[in-house]
Order: C-alpha cells, then sequence, then structure tokens
C-alpha cells in the first residue's frame, strides 16, 4: 500500500502531547521526553487550577459544612501547588536550555515550548501565590 | 509541476471548488469564505437590532420617571439587548471572521470540517430566529440575559423565558461546532513550516478562544437544558422550596458567562496584535510573553466566575481566592498592552481608519480593564456590583475591548473580502463619531452607579439627582448610532463604487496579503510554505552555519503536488500540530444539504419543546440524527478515488489519514473536551445540591439499588474494552474486529434496555425534589450516551464486514473514534454510579 | 481593626464632589457616606482611583510618545529585541504586579475591617416581589419599607427573600448583599450620624425592581426608644378596641373591612391578619407609599388605593373603584393607624 509504506517510513521527531498516531515516534535525538514537554505546557495551569478549585471547595463546602482546620488545608494545598508550579517552571528552563543549543528546525520549536513554558510557569506561580495571600486576612476567627 | 501551467487542469480544479449555483447551492454551501461572510453580515444585523433596542432603552431613561414606555417593555429590551450582542452579535461575528480570514492567515483553502460550518452556522440561524419570534407571540423574554432562578422558572416567567432557553440552547449548540471547528482548523491545518512558533498571533487567541468555547459553552448547554427541564418538566434543580438551589444557576451561568467575555475579548486582541504589527512594519513584540498572556488568559477565565457573586453572602474566605485570581488576570492583560507599546514604538504607524480604532481601543479598554480590577475588590463590589458602574464598567470592556477591534477589523479585512477600498474620510467620520459618542454614553455611567442607579431599573426618582447625567448619556448613544450608520454607509458605498484594493492594501506581513481582493473560493492555489512569522516581509534568514532545512523539501514537495490538485476532490494540506510539518493530504467535504437539515431536524426538536407539543420533539431529533449519520457515514467508493489518485506519491504523503495526523480525530478529543466538561458540570450540581440540603438522599426516599446500578451500568464497560480490543485486532487482521464488535454493539444494546428499565423504575419522582431531578438526570445523561454509542458500534460492525484495501485505513480511524465514544460512555457510566450510589454510602 | 487613612483622602470626596458638580443631598450614594462601613470602601475606591488614575495616564503617555516618537538611527534589530522583551517584562509584568498586589492586600485588609460580629439591635427584612417586609423581633413590631436605627450601634440585619432573589442595599452605609429564598443572610449597619437614606433593590427581581426602595431613618438613641414607645402604644390602643377618634374613622375602617382589603393586609389588632400585602398597622407614620414610590400624603395615599396599577403597574394591589366620600373614609382610617 502506498499510503501505508510512506506512513511508516516517516518519523515523528517532535515528541508530541499526542500519541502520534501507530507511528512508531523517533525521539532520540531529542534532550527531552513527551511528558516532560507536557509538564513543562500545562503544569502550571493544572496547579493552579487544581489550587483555585480546590481551595474554593474546601472553604465553601468546609465552612457551611461546619468542618474546622479549612485554613490548614488550604495552606498545605498552597503550598504543594506552589511547588509543583514552581518545579515547572524548573522544569521548562531546562527544556529551553536543553533544546536551545540545537539548530534543528523542530527542536527549535521545542525549544520555543520551552521559553512558552518557563514565562507560563512563573506567572502561574505567582497567582498561586497570589492566591494564598488571603487566607493569612482569615486566620483570627 | 505541470499541473500550474495545465489549463485544463486549473479549470478541473476550480470547478471543483465553485460554489454550488442556484437557489438549491445557497443551502448546500459549506465553504468557509461564503459562510464567514454569512455570519458575518447575519450578525451585523443582529447587532442593529440590538442597538436599536439600547437606544429605546436611552430615551427611557433620558429624564427621571419617564413614562416613554412601561417596565414590561423595558425589561423585554434589556433582556433582548443583552442576550443579542453576547450570544447573536459578538461571539458569531468574530466567529464570521475567524472562518474567513483564519483560513487565509494559516494557510489553508477551507477549515477542517466544512460541513460542521455550515451546520454551526444554520443553528447559530434558526437560534436567533427562534429567539426573535418570541416578539411575534408578543412574550419577549423578561429576566434578563443571565436569567436568574427563580426569576426565569416556571413559577414567574411565562413563555418569553423559553424562547430564551430554546432558541440560545440552538446557539450554544451552533458556538460548541465554531469552537471545533477553529480548534481543529488551527491546529491541523496550518500552511507547511508554520509552527507554533510562526503562528500569527492572530491564530493564537483564536485558539484559545476557540477551546474556552469548548469547555464554555457546554456548561452553559447542560445549565439552560436543566432549566428547561425545570421549566417544561417540573423538575427541581433551581426551586429552592422542593430542595433546589437558586445559586447553582449562578454558578453554572458565569461558569460560561465570565469565560465568554474572554472568548469575545481575546480574538480582539488578536486583531489588535495583527493591525499593531502591520501598521508598526514590524514583528510583535515579545511574541512569546504575548503567547503566553494569551493561554494564561485562556486558563485563568475560568477561574473567576464566583466574582459575579461576591455579594452572595457566602463565605468570604472563598471569594476571596477568586479575587486574588480575578486581579491577577490583569496582568496577562499588562503584558499585551505594553507589547503593542513597544511594537509601536518609534515606527511613526500611519493613523489609517483601523489603526484609528485601534488607538479607540486602547483608550477605552485601559479604563474598562482598570475599573475591572476595581471591581475584583470584594468590598468595593459590594457598593457597585448591579449599579450603573459595572454597566460602565462592562461597556467599555465590550464595546471599547471588542466593538472597536471589530470595527477595525471591517475596515482592515472589508478591502480582502470586497476587493475595494473605503472612503478615508467617512471611516474617520465614523470613528470619532462612535469614539465621542461611545464615551459620553458610558463614561457618566461610573457615576450614576455611585449615586445610587441600580441596574435593569425602567426609571429612577429625581431625587437621586442623575438626570443631568442619564441626559447627556443619552445623547451620547444617538451620536454613537450616527457613527454606526456612518460605517454602513461607507461599507455599502465601497462595496458598490470604491476604488479596486490591490492585493495587499495594508501592506501586512501575513499571508492573507499575498492573494488577491476577493481572495480565490480555494484561497491558495498552490499551499504556501513558510519560513517566518510574517511570510510576506521575508523570510528571517538561517542562521550562519545552519544546514539546509530537510523540512523545507519536504514542504516545498508537498506544496508542488497540492498546487492546483486535486481536481477530483477537495483537499488541502495538514500538517502536525505543534511543528507544522507536513503530515498528510486532508480530504475537505464538498457542499451538502445535510447540515441544513439536520440543523432543521434540531431545530424542530427544540420548537417542539418550546411549544409543549412533545411529538415535535423525537420528529425532530429523528431528522437530526438520521441526516448527522448521513453526512457521517463513510464512503468507499470515494476512498477508493482518495486511494488510487497518486497523490500519496506525488506528495510524499498519505492521503487517507488516521490517528493524530487526521482532522477529525482532533474534532473527536474536542467532542470527549465537550463531553467532559458537560458530565463535569452535572456532576457538580449533584454536589452543590447536597451541600444545601438537609438530609441527601431527602429522608423517606427509596433508596437506590446498588446491585441492580452495577449491573446495569456494567455492560459498558465491557463494551468499551470490547470496541478498543476490536481497533486493536483491526491492525492485524481486516476482518478480525467483526465479532468484537458484535459483542460490544449486543452489550451496549443491552445497557440501553436496563439502562431504560432502571430509568423507568426509579422509585421516586424527579419533581418531588432536587435529589431525584439530579438522579434522573445523570441516568438519562448516560442512556443518551450508550445510545449514540450503539448507533456508531453498529455502523462501524455493517462497515467492517466488508473492508476493501481502500477502506483499511479511513476503518481503523472510524474505529478509533467508536471505540473513544465507547469509553467516554463506560466512563461516564462508571462516574455515575459512583456518584450516585457509592458516594451518598461513603460521605 | 480599625484602619486610620491618610488625612489628604478624606479631602477627596470633597474635592470629586466639585467635579462632579453635586450637592451634598445625596440620599442614595456610595460616596456620600454616613458609616464607617461605607467610609472604609469610599476610602478603598478613591486609593484606588488614584493609583489606576496615574497608571492610566501613564498607559496613554506611553502610547502616545510610542505612535509620535522619531525612530532612534541606531536601532539594530537585536538590540531593539531585547530592549523590547525589557520593557515588556517591566511594564506588562513588574508595573501590574505590583499595583495589583497592593490592592488585593488593601482589599483584604478593608474586608477584614468591615468584618462585625452579628451582636446587637436584630431586625429581620424579608423581601417580597416588590416591597420590604421589616420585623423587630425583639419588640413585636412590623412595618415595611422603611428602618428605623439607633445611631452609633451594631444593627444585625437578618435577610431572606419569600420569592425570588432580591439585595438589599443603603450604600451610604455599606454594601450590598442578597436576599436569596433558600437561606439567610445578614448584614451589620451602624449609622455614625442620624439621619435618613433612601435604600435599593439592587438584584433584578421582576417587573416592578426599580420601585423596590426603602428609607432608612437613624435616630439618636433617645428618640428611637420614643419611637418605639409610640409605636408600641398604638398597637396596645389598636388591641385595646379604643373606639375611633372621629366618624370618618370609624366609615373607614368599615369600607377596610368591605372593600377586602383585610384579605392581604394585617392591621395589628383586628382581624386582619392576612401576610400576603405590607402590614398596615402603622401605616400613617410610613414615610413613602409602593415600596418608596410616592411620598405618603392624604392626597397620595386615596390616589395609589384608587390607582396601585397605574402608579406601579404590575404590582399585586388591584385597582379598587371606590366612591369618593368611601376612598377620604378609608384614607382617613388608614392615616389614623400611627
Amino acid at each position: 500500500m502506498v499510503t501505508d509504506s510512506i506512513r511508516s517510513e516517516e518519523a515523528c521527531r517532535v515528541p508530541c502531547l499526542y500519541p502520534c498516531s501507530s507511528v512508531k515516534s523517533v525521539v532520540n535525538n531529542l534532550p527531552v521526553s513527551r511528558w516532560t514537554l507536557r509538564f513543562c505546557l500545562l503544569g502550571g495551569g493544572v496547579a493552579w487550577l487544581v489550587h483555585l478549585v480546590g481551595a474554593w471547595a474546601i472553604a465553601e463546602f468546609g465552612i457551611l459544612g461546619g468542618f474546622s482546620s479549612v485554613h490548614t488545608l488550604i495552606l498545605v494545598l498552597s503550598a504543594a501547588m506552589l511547588l509543583a508550579a514552581g518545579a515547572a517552571t524548573l522544569v521548562s528552563a531546562h527544556v529551553r536550555r536543553a533544546a536551545g543549543a540545537e539548530t534543528h528546525e523542530d527542536t527549535r520549536t521545542v525549544a520555543f515550548c520551552g521559553r512558552l513554558g518557563v514565562v507560563t510557569n512563573a506567572v502561574f506561580t505567582v497567582i498561586i501565590a497570589a492566591q494564598t495571600v488571603p487566607v493569612f486576612y482569615f486566620l483570627d476567627p | 509541476m505541470n499541473a500550474a501551467t495545465d489549463p485544463a487542469q486549473l479549470a478541473a480544479f476550480d470547478a471543483r471548488w465553485r460554489s454550488p449555483r442556484g437557489w438549491l447551492g445557497f443551502f448546500t454551501e459549506v465553504n468557509n469564505q461564503q459562510l464567514g461572510i454569512r455570519f458575518m453580515v447575519t450578525s451585523l444585523i443582529f447587532f442593529a437590532l440590538g442597538g436599536a433596542m439600547a437606544l429605546l432603552m436611552r430615551i427611557q431613561l433620558a429624564v427621571p420617571e419617564n413614562d416613554f414606555m412601561g417596565p414590561q417593555a423595558y425589561n423585554e429590551l434589556f433582556t433582548m439587548h443583552g442576550s443579542t450582542m453576547m450570544f447573536l452579535f459578538a461571539v458569531p461575528f468574530l466567529e464570521g471572521l475567524a472562518l474567513y480570514v483564519l483560513p487565509l492567515m494559516i494557510g489553508s483553502r477551507d477549515v477542517a470540517f466544512p460541513r460542521l460550518t455550515a451546520f454551526s452556522y444554520w443553528t447559530y440561524l434558526f437560534g436567533g430566529l427562534i429567539f426573535f419570534c418570541s416578539f411575534l407571540t408578543g412574550t419577549p423574554p423578561d429576566a434578563g440575559w443571565f436569567a436568574y432562578t427563580p426569576l426565569s422558572g416556571p413559577g414567574y416567567a411565562g413563555l418569553g423565558m423559553d424562547f430564551w432557553v430554546m432558541g440560545l440552547a440552538l446557539v450554544e449548540i451552533a458556538g460548541l461546532a465554531a469552537g471545533v471547528e477553529i480548534v481543529v482548523t488551527i491546529l491541523k491545518l496550518r500552511a507547511p513550516g508554520m509552527s507554533l512558533r510562526r503562528m500569527p498571533m492572530f491564530a493564537w487567541t483564536l485558539l484559545v478562544s476557540g477551546a474556552m468555547m469548548i469547555f464554555a459553552f457546554s456548561v452553559l448547554l447542560v445549565a439552560t437544558l436543566l432549566l428547561e427541564f425545570d421549566r417544561a418538566a417540573g423538575f427541581a434543580f433551581f426551586d429552592p422550596v422542593r430542595g433546589g438551589s437558586s445559586l447553582l444557576w449562578q454558578h453554572l451561568f458565569w461558569f460560561f458567562g465570565h469565560p465568554e467575555v474572554y472568548i469575545m475579548f481575546l480574538p480582539a486582541t488578536g486583531i489588535v496584535s495583527t493591525l499593531v504589527t502591520t501598521a508598526a512594519r514590524r514583528p510583535l513584540a515579545a511574541y512569546p510573553l504575548v503567547a503566553m498572556a494569551v493561554v494564561v488568559t485562556g486558563f485563568v477565565s475560568f477561574g473567576l466566575w464566583m466574582h459575579h457573586m461576591y455579594a452572595t453572602g457566602l463565605p468570604e474566605l472563598g471569594l476571596s481566592f477568586f479575587a486574588a485570581a480575578s486581579l491577577m488576570i490583569g496582568v496577562a492583560s499588562g503584558i499585551q498592552i505594553f507589547a503593542w507599546i513597544a511594537t509601536l514604538w518609534g515606527s511613526r504607524p500611519r493613523l489609517t481608519v483601523p489603526f484609528l480604532y485601534v488607538l479607540g481601543f486602547f483608550f477605552n479598554f485601559v479604563l474598562g480593564g482598570f475599573t475591572g480590577v476595581m471591581v475584583a475588590v470584594v468590598p468595593f463590589d459590594w457598593q457597585v456590583h448591579d449599579t450603573f458602574f459595572i454597566v460602565a464598567h462592562f461597556h467599555y470592556v465590550i464595546i471599547g475591548g471588542v466593538v472597536f477591534p471589530v470595527f477595525a477589523a471591517l475596515h482592515y479585512w472589508l478591502p480582502k473580502v470586497t476587493g475595494r477600498l473605503q472612503n478615508e474620510r467617512l471611516g474617520r467620520w465614523g470613528f470619532w463619531l462612535n469614539f465621542v459618542g461611545f464615551n459620553l454614553t458610558f463614561f457618566p455611567m461610573h457615576l450614576m452607579g455611585f449615586l445610587g442607579l441600580a441596574r435593569r431599573v425602567y426609571t429612577y426618582p429625581e431625587e437621586l439627582q442623575i438626570g443631568g447625567y442619564n441626559l447627556v448619556s443619552t445623547i451620547g448613544s444617538f451620536i454613537m448610532a450616527a457613527g454606526f450608520v456612518v460605517i454602513v454607509i461607507d461599507l455599502l458605498r465601497s462595496v458598490r463604487r470604491g476604488p479596486a484594493a490591490g492585493d495587499n492594501p495594508w501592506d501586512a506581513g501575513t499571508l492573507d496579503g499575498s492573494m488577491s481582493s476577493p481572495p480565490p473560493i480555494y484561497s491558495f492555489l498552490r499551499p504556501p510554505v513558510v519560513r517566518s512569522r510574517e511570510p510576506l516581509w521575508g523570510p528571517v534568514k538561517h542562521q550562519p552555519g545552519e544546514p539546509a532545512l530537510e523540512e523545507e523539501a519536504l514542504s516545498e514537495r508537498a506544496s508542488a503536488a497540492l498546487h492546483a490538485a486535486p481536481a477530483e476532490w477537495r483537499a488541502t494540506l495538514a500538517t502536525d500540530a505543534i511543528t507544522g510539518r507536513p503530515s498528510g493530504v486532508q480530504v475537505l467535504a464538498e457542499p451538502s444539504l445535510s447540515p441544513l437539515l439536520a440543523a432543521l431536524g434540531l431545530s424542530l426538536a427544540f420548537v417542539g419543546v418550546l411549544l409543549k407539543s412533545y411529538l415535535l420533539l423525537p420528529l425532530g431529533l429523528v431528522l437530526a440524527v438520521s441526516f448527522m449519520a448521513r453526512w457521517l457515514y463513510p464512503s468507499s467508493d470515494y476512498n477508493r478515488m482518495v486511494h488510487e489518485s497518486g497523490l500519496a506519491k506525488r506528495s510524499g504523503l498519505p492521503v487517507l489519514l488516521e490517528g493524530a495526523r487526521s482532522c477529525s480525530w482532533w474534532g473527536m478529543l474536542c467532542f470527549v473536551g465537550i463531553a467532559g466538561s458537560a458530565f463535569s458540570a452535572l456532576y457538580f450540581c449533584y454536589f452543590y445540591l447536597w451541600l444545601f440540603a438537609e438530609a441527601w438522599p431527602p429522608p423517606d426516599t427509596a433508596p437506590l439499588d446498588p446491585l441492580r446500578g452495577a449491573l446495569t451500568h456494567a455492560p459498558l464497560l465491557l463494551a468499551a474494552v470490547a470496541a478498543w480490543l476490536a481497533k486493536r485486532r483491526l491492525r492485524e487482521a481486516p476482518r478480525g474486529p467483526v465479532t468484537l464488535l458484535g459483542v460490544a454493539c449486543a452489550l451496549t444494546v443491552l445497557h440501553l434496555g436496563l439502562a431504560t428499565a432502571e430509568l423507568v423504575a426509579l422509585p421516586f419522582s424527579p419533581r418531588d425534589h432536587s435529589y431525584g431531578s439530579a438522579v434522573f438526570v445523570l441516568l438519562a445523561a448516560v442512556l443518551a450516551f450508550s445510545f449514540v454509542a450503539a448507533l456508531l458500534l453498529g455502523c462501524a460492525l455493517v462497515r467492517s464486514r466488508r473492508v476493501e484495501p481502500w477502506d483499511r485505513v479511513p476503518l481503523r480511524l472510524q474505529l478509533q473514534h467508536t471505540s473513544m465514544f465507547a469509553w467516554i460512555t463506560a466512563a461516564s457510566a462508571a462516574a455515575s454510579y459512583a456518584i450516585l450510589h457509592l458516594a451518598p454510602r461513603l460521605l | 481593626m480599625k484602619r486610620t487613612a491618610l488625612p489628604w483622602v478624606r479631602l477627596l470626596p470633597a474635592a470629586a464632589l466639585l467635579l462632579t458638580g453635586c450637592h451634598p443631598g445625596h440620599r442614595q450614594s456610595a460616596l456620600h457616606t454616613a458609616a464607617e462601613a461605607s467610609g472604609e470602601i469610599a476610602r478603598l475606591w478613591w486609593a484606588m482611583f488614584i493609583v489606576l488614575t496615574a497608571s492610566f495616564v501613564l498607559v496613554m503617555a506611553l502610547t502616545w510618545i510610542a505612535i509620535r516618537r522619531r525612530p532612534r538611527t541606531d536601532d539594530s534589530p537585536t538590540t531593539t529585541v531585547g530592549w523590547q522583551n525589557r520593557f515588556v517584562i517591566l511594564g506588562g509584568i513588574a508595573f501590574p504586579t505590583a499595583v495589583l498586589t497592593w490592592m488585593l492586600l488593601d482589599s483584604l485588609g478593608t474586608s477584614r475591617a468591615l468584618r462585625q460580629p452579628p451582636e446587637g439591635l436584630r431586625i429581620e427584612v424579608v423581601g417580597y416581589q416588590w416591597w420590604w417586609d421589616v420585623r423587630y423581633p425583639e419588640h413585636d413590631l412590623a412595618i415595611a419599607n422603611e428602618i428605623y436605627l439607633p445611631v452609633g450601634e451594631p444593627v444585625v440585619i437578618e435577610l431572606s427573600s419569600a420569592d425570588v432573589i432580591h439585595s438589599f442595599w443603603v450604600p451610604n452605609l455599606h454594601g450590598k448583599v442578597d436576599m436569596l429564598p433558600e437561606f439567610p443572610t445578614r448584614i451589620v449597619l451602624r449609622a455614625d450620624r442620624p439621619g435618613r437614606w433612601r435604600g435599593q433593590c439592587a438584584e433584578f427581581c421582576g417587573r416592578q425592581h426599580a420601585w423596590m426602595a426603602f428609607e432608612v431613618v437613624a435616630l439618636p438613641r433617645e428618640e428611637f426608644d420614643a419611637w418605639l414607645a409610640e409605636r408600641a402604644a398604638a398597637r396596645a390602643a389598636l388591641a385595646a378596641d379604643t373606639p375611633p377618634a372621629n366618624d370618618a374613622i370609624a366609615r373607614g375602617r368599615d369600607v377596610f373591612f368591605r372593600e377586602s382589603c383585610h384579605t392581604c393586609h394585617p392591621v395589628h389588632g383586628t382581624p386582619a391578619d392576612s401576610l400576603i400585602g405590607p402590614d398596615l398597622t402603622h401605616l400613617g407614620t410610613r414615610l413613602t407609599l409602593g415600596a418608596g414610590r410616592i411620598a405618603n400624603t392624604d392626597e397620595a395615599l386615596a390616589r395609589w388605593i384608587a390607582d396601585p396599577q397605574g402608579l406601579k403597574p404590575g404590582n399585586l394591589m388591584p385597582d379598587t373603584p371606590l366612591a369618593d366620600a368611601d376612598l377620604a373614609d378609608l384614607v382617613a382610617y388608614l392615616r389614623s393607624l400611627r
């Protein structure tokens, strides 16, 4: 089959965010794995989402439901999500460094993703930090 | 290569793409340019209608205790004005603009799913018409565009709200379709070489906005359908007397409503980025930062919904997280504004009419953005919430931040669409009338809000001492209306006798400038190969010592093979989502009547609900489903033609696509997003109702039988596994999956029977308590998915019994989709089971 | 925790009044404050106003310079890109982050200052389409569409709704709080000086949302006590079935029952005990009629009884066609309910 032969000949050079159809990816010449790239692009955003929805759910359901230690729970969640977003920032910086040296076209796209990841995750870290601040204003009953 | 000069080939190619003729042709049209224009024209008509309503309201408010109109008329007008502008103008106009401009900008011949485009247009049109039909029956909706329950519920609002709910549900479906369309087009149909880092900023904003539409509109669709369940069938989701919650509606509505603002606003910033770049004649400054700002805005806008609910008396700690997020989204807007300033710095841009609108946008949007961060501040919002301060704020954001860029886009791209330039003088008049009128209308509203004017009041007493401000505001609104009339006159005038525009009247760097004005219907005779972010401003030089790019050879070969080809079917190049490397030749659909008929069927079903004539509902649904099936059912002859064309050999690319190479696989992924957020919304409803309930399930409710539930839903899990195995088997043996598919199909049909029986035999009525309503709707949703899964599996079973060589790849794709759908269905069943049976026992 | 504002911030409202051209008769204004809570919010507003106006001017000035400035001769692509990135990071990230962080902190501090323990005189306010039922449970007192408060004392207003969502808003005293049909909410008000302000329903609640207003009257403690005592005395007189002061009132009372006014409106000490409409026990002292629609005078009351649908279309009260004499008697009776 014409189509099939072409399909299998071609290599998927970039670690994709999605399975590259049924083609075996050849990613040996790239410095980062597919999961690293996913984490780099989405880590901060997901951490932020978990933090916001989690903190809100703990506050709303916790206070209306009459649980104690709402604040402690939120602070623990904040610390965990700050760590996650910070880690995503560092990983993105690594992706950018690792891919930045090469001149291959696809690798430069990966380096771009790394750059995008650094700023995105840094901003999300700041937002999570900002979302942590209110807790301290509600500690006294 | 020879094709380029072969007139016969050119003629055949042209004929393949030509729009269908005759009156029937109008209804079968699927081309992106034609439908884009229709979207824009229709939405501008709705804009004029909404604007006229606003003028009537301004007349009423011009002086205190005016009796120009009564309270009922006023309430109807502001409801219709808000809903029209939000649902029927802003988003559809941007969809239309995206449909027209996006393929030109990213170098594609059409959008990814042409028939879905047509379906989207028809559902939008029918939804809008149903919505406006409420004027014919004399009962326009009167509960506000936000339709807060219980005021919009069965106890307080009449037939008008049914028009609102059902009309808008259709428009939401249109929005979902457009969202999928835009996302997949941007991810898959970019010109070869256009990697993510070379994508025009307009495409970035549309990508994020399209993804947001997928999540936001699906939640709104769920919310409106639940409201209609309450209204038409007496369910109790939003009725506090029977355990429902009026706040639940606010959560669902604003979870959609806040992102909605950014769904409109982000493409508007994309327009501004494009125009600033063109005006400055240099690339956009800090491109990665701007792309990041767009992505972050898209994300964070989903975390702001509670800031519409500061005054509800919910725990303040919970609100304060949203206050922090609402403030921090300002950073993302700051990045964009400073990037535009940096781009313009010292570039001495010419003050063309589109650029004047961009400057107007700067002024108005920055002002509106600043009042926006102010209202994110909880205590301050307690004062200004639901006052004219808010009216001023969001008109600054939506008119200043969206409509001004839209007018800029109208002036900027109209020469491309019509081939004729507009009149500079008229354009300037239009701008200044709009700018001055807008600020006169809305600036005084800030003060009115402080001085006690609440929103949505049809009149106000003289002692508030705001009559003067209101009069100024009314005068301003008429100046603005005059500005709009000037724009329309200019537009019509230019279409008839404007001077020829030339290919690139603004010296833009994006691909749309490379084409004649108006562009050919297929946009690109030869798919362009892109080497830089602004391809028309010349390729960026490669770094010294950089190897010649093998991708470029690949791209050039593919591009040459598709020069004026294929002529036997419509096709464009598909590329990789991240790298923009060519990955296949994507087949595009040809004109068809099915989208119209499917949309008609759906509208018929919705009108049936609206009129409480429940015969129309199944009739309409059957019509819709059968025409969708007809439209989706693959044709073996077609596959054969594509397969045997030799295009694969010439282009070096597969022509029958599967998996992530195929647009439809990505479309399916978007559908998973839609289904996921719709089910999440339902689960949220269940838990939220539980939170406010005294006992859950309510006392003296017969318990659900966990064993029966498990037995009912287990077949779906097995069916999903069987479908997945079938997909895997197909790789090894062409006829392998038949048995497995048969098993999956039978299991799903079994589930259909069991689940229907369970639903019918529920030990409580969905009308008695919100618990019953929630259980019923959750089970019914699983049932609906199971029904579709059964249809898909049946279709796959029929197709897999006879597999020609050219059918193998398409069948694989079909099984990938079917398997994915079976998994969603199984997952929804498992989650519903856990929530209905396990959660009340564990928590 | 009490926050002290910079003294010059206090001057700003006066300056703003000059700018906006309004005079200090505003009875429904978030800027003409008469309580610490609304004062704190106004202070927050003026602080934000100054900082953000300065930022607005800065951004507009930068835009203006950007498009007017001549290109520098030494602009090369590489130096430009570096400069652009620094500009965007500084102006677009650092600057907004600083401003917004300050706003967040000031906002949270203000919220904390506004938080009040729910202690003090308790008043229950229930929202109806489109009027306010006001009860003083500790004093067995029911009035409508007006709230009397003692000056300088916290008053806990318990809010709920009998039908759709309403919102309780007296801008001169505090921000707004919604009145929900599913659970009660509350707001603690404390007026710092005697006065009379107008409140307004702030959540769209149907046809007559515009005319769902109320009056708030803050009295010094002695006057407030006297007001309570007068109301109690009036109720005692009604309960004792004291004979009416004149014939007109007696006839008006008959009209009241003959025309079935009592099927909706309760009057203390009479068989009228329905709970559909506002309590008329103290109608004679009511400041307004129709929830702020018109001031309460003999003529206004006659007009209201004859044509409530003309004055406030859509409200539940039907037009009651009465002979002129009957109407005058009914007005005399109702105005005698003090």
